[in-house]
């Protein structure tokens, strides 16, 4: 046993050293997605943060030979075929002002702030496709069927920024078998008063729509909920942490691994439309369930599609 | 004149003042020092309250005065009133100092009532709510969950008006008894100084 231990914890002699730098350079390049032959992939990004450093670290991994910088310029004087990926809001905005004919691939940006930019954008000669930041009303509604498993009523506030989501939120209601309530708040509209007018209903299901839900009032909708004790489901972690029932979230890898299919479609020469995550996972919180009385089942946490596992 | 009818007095007369006087003396001090001492500790009292209840008041009428359902808050401060008698009114105000809700008397009348009055500020949840002045990608699990809260703008303000008169009515009997014990220590004192002045004159 202990020789066993002592074995293993062996150092590597020279050659196993070199055994184990081509191994793992192997499989970088094994694991490393191709690019659409003859394109380079040229990563936009925003404002430095750590968020975006975590990004463009998991795409290097996904896409070693990428281009990366902060300016659309720079990247625009390159030469070739390219496929502009830009992350967060403010570099789709500098993609989209910059008048590229190459194709753009939204990541991170979530569906009302990407449709916004692309209406007010400057006539476009490229295909502009995204994978938007929030998880699909489908599987929203999925997660809410599942938490609840009986006939619920699920309100959500639209604006005039989110109103495209009403006929995928019916769609979503029926096939889940639950019943849906649409508010429409006005722009002049107080949000508050608006959700006390909604009956009660037993989920508020939020969607980013900055109308409706921003900073300065997110603490009195949760507080507002809570009192006529209705759950709310969000669409991060972070409105999970603060204070909602559960959310349906996509992560960054989850992301990332759906871009593979965008690339492979506009090297096909056909861009795919702007679609939501593909891959989600469920986050719940407990102190929140349990203060609403609903129990949450293994299989609600367990809920998504997660990508698959890639072969090595 | 004085000092000279003081030298013309009698052994007992003296021995009399010697243990009254003093007394007498230690009696009007004390009571002046309790009265002030009872003024002063209702004063700070009523300002520590007040400043607690409107502090207190800030955190629950926020709800109230943001969303404009304040028929709790209508309840909360009635019952507030009923309950303690130092105050007399207390009012919330909207941002433009319109008021919101009255209970009581309003606060803006007699002299002696001391106003306490606090802003009701948002407290802003910093999260990340998708919007397009975030400008930074947006991400639904960040590495770092961790919610902050900021202050936001003014919603509105809290008002509590508090009356000294009913705490030092309540101070008012303490203030009797205490006096009335000095005053017995007092007599006591001119008592034991009779006493003192038969046993002298004893052959």
């Amino acid at each position: 046993m202990r020789a066993d231990k002592k074995n293993r914890m062996a150092p590597l002699s020279g050659s196993r050293w070199m055994v184990f730098a081509l191994l793992l350079t192997w499989s970088t390049f094994v694991l490393a997605q191709p690019l659409p032959p003859g394109y380079e992939l040229r990563v936009l990004t925003g404002p430095d943060s750590s968020v975006t450093r975590e990004i463009v670290q998991t795409l290097s991994r996904r896409y070693p030979r990428m281009q990366i910088g902060s300016d659309i310029k720079t990247l625009a004087a390159r030469r070739g075929p390219a496929v502009y990926v830009t992350i967060g809001p403010s570099a789709l905005e500098a993609a989209l002002a910059g008048e590229t004919d190459r194709p753009i691939v939204s990541l991170f940006t979530s569906s009302p702030v990407f449709l916004g930019l692309l209406r007010s954008a400057p006539r476009r000669r490229a295909p502009v496709t995204a994978i938007y930041a929030e998880v699909s009303p489908t599987d929203q509604m999925k997660l809410i069927a599942q938490l609840y498993r009986r006939r619920v009523t699920v309100a959500v506030l639209l604006s005039d920024a989110t109103a495209y989501l009403e006929p995928m939120l019916r769609q979503a209601a029926q096939s889940e078998d639950v019943d849906v309530h649409v508010e429409r708040v006005a722009s002049d509209d107080n949000v508050i008063r608006t959700l006390a007018r909604v009956p009660s209903s037993a989920v508020l299901l939020a969607v980013p729509d900055s109308r409706i839900y921003n900073a300065a009032n997110f603490r009195t909708i949760l507080e507002s909920t809570y009192r006529r004790g209705q759950a709310v489901v969000g669409f991060s972690t972070t409105l999970v942490s603060a204070g909602t029932l559960a959310a349906a979230y996509s992560s960054i890898d989850d992301t990332i691994a759906q871009l593979d299919s965008v690339l492979d479609a506009i090297a096909a020469g056909h861009p795919p439309e702007p679609q939501f995550p593909r891959y989600w996972r469920v986050a719940i919180n407990d102190n929140v369930a349990r203060s609403l009385n609903v129990v949450i089942e293994d299989t609600v946490r367990n809920l998504g599609h997660r990508p698959p596992t890639r072969s090595q | 004149m004085k000092l000279r009818a003081w030298q013309e007095w009698g052994i007992a007369t003296r021995l009399v003042a010697i243990a009254v006087l003093p007394a007498l003396m230690m009696f009007i001090v004390v009571s002046v020092a309790l009265y002030l001492a009872a003024q002063d500790e209702v004063r700070t009292d009523v300002q520590e309250r007040g400043r607690l209840l409107a502090a207190a008041l800030v955190e629950s009428s926020r709800y109230g005065v943001v969303s404009g359902n304040v028929s709790y808050l209508d309840r909360t401060l009635k019952g507030l009133l009923t309950v303690d008698k130092s105050i007399t009114a207390i009012e919330v105000l909207d941002a433009r100092r319109q008021p919101v809700i009255v209970a009581g008397e309003s606060a803006e009348q007699p002299p002696d009532l001391e106003v306490f009055e606090r802003p009701i500020q948002v407290e802003v949840l910093d999260v990340d709510v998708f919007d397009s002045a975030a400008r930074g990608p947006h991400v639904s699990q960040p590495t770092d969950p961790r919610i902050r809260l900021r202050a936001g703008e003014t919603a509105g303000y809290v008002r509590v008006a508090m009356s000294p008169a009913p705490l030092l009515e309540a101070k008012r009997e303490r203030y009797y008894l205490a006096v009335a014990m000095v005053l017995f220590a007092t007599l006591f004192s001119g008592v034991a100084g009779l006493y003192l002045v038969q046993w002298l004159r004893r052959p």
